[in-house]
């Protein structure tokens, strides 16, 4: 039984400061799985891909101000190092791909079986890597 | 709830929709951008006319914005129990998502049309 304490906040939490909420079991309690990894990967790599969209942005303007801008920019990405982030943009771009479809297949209720699941997480990994390799190189 | 749907259902449907755009058009833009990110000026500008690719761009990055400001308020209401901080940084997500979309929108509209 909870008490009274905790209810009267749970109750009137928009008069607090902070709203209290519960807490599940999270990082620290559970053992490191693949498809938990590949579940937290989904989160880090749209954060990624969130401030990237700077980077395009940055590609687009670039462009309408001219070339003498372009050619600053494209100096830029002739970096090695530039290219190889680059390289790790476009892999998170398709895990975060891969993983939209790995839950669009789950919202139809389907591929939920322990199997599945590994074999989802395995196929996202391979694959994301795979078509950043395509992309690149063909 | 006034609403047919709540704000959850509203964003869960949305979310998906902008996600199947960002699965299509997606791969096209980021084709696009990496291989032509060291081609010149001016075939990088032909390149943007061709099937058009601009309005290829500009509608993916609407729907690619409207997809991460949804993302980043969910990853807000998860971490950031503040209540002062969750708001402040709901409003810059709000600020980048609608510099991003109008900045690279007015920018396709400029190479194509002027």
């Amino acid at each position: 039984m909870l008490s009274r304490e905790y209810n009267l906040r749970m109750t009137n939490k928009n008069k607090i400061k902070t709203s209290v909420r519960p807490l599940s079991p999270h990082l620290q309690i559970y053992r490191p799985s693949f498809t938990m990894m590949m579940s937290i990967m989904h989160r880090i790599s749209g954060v990624i891909l969130y401030f990237g969209s700077f980077l395009l942005l940055a590609w687009y303007i670039s462009i309408v101000l001219g070339p003498e801008v372009y050619q600053l920019l494209n100096t830029l990405f002739s970096f090695f190092i530039i290219k190889v982030a680059l390289f790790l943009f476009t892999w998170i771009f398709f895990h975060h791909l891969f993983g939209g479809i790995r839950h669009f297949i789950w919202d139809t209720g389907r591929g939920f079986g322990l199997n599945s699941i590994e074999w989802m997480a395995r196929l996202t990994a391979i694959l994301s890597f795979l078509s950043t390799l395509i992309i690149w190189f063909l | 709830m006034n609403n047919r749907h709540s704000e959850g259902t509203h964003h869960f449907i949305l979310q998906r929709l902008t996600a199947i755009i960002n699965l299509f058009l997606g791969v096209y833009v980021f084709n696009f951008f990496i291989k032509s990110v060291e081609d010149s000026h001016s075939s990088v500008i032909e390149g943007l006319g061709n099937n058009f690719s601009w309005l290829i761009i500009t509608i993916f990055t609407l729907s690619m914005c409207y997809h991460m400001w949804i993302g980043f308020n969910h990853i807000l209401d998860d971490y950031v129990d503040e209540v002062k901080a969750r708001s402040l940084l709901g409003n810059l997500n709000s600020i980048m998502v609608v510099i991003v979309a109008l900045a690279t929108t007015l920018s396709m509209i400029t190479i194509s049309f002027f």
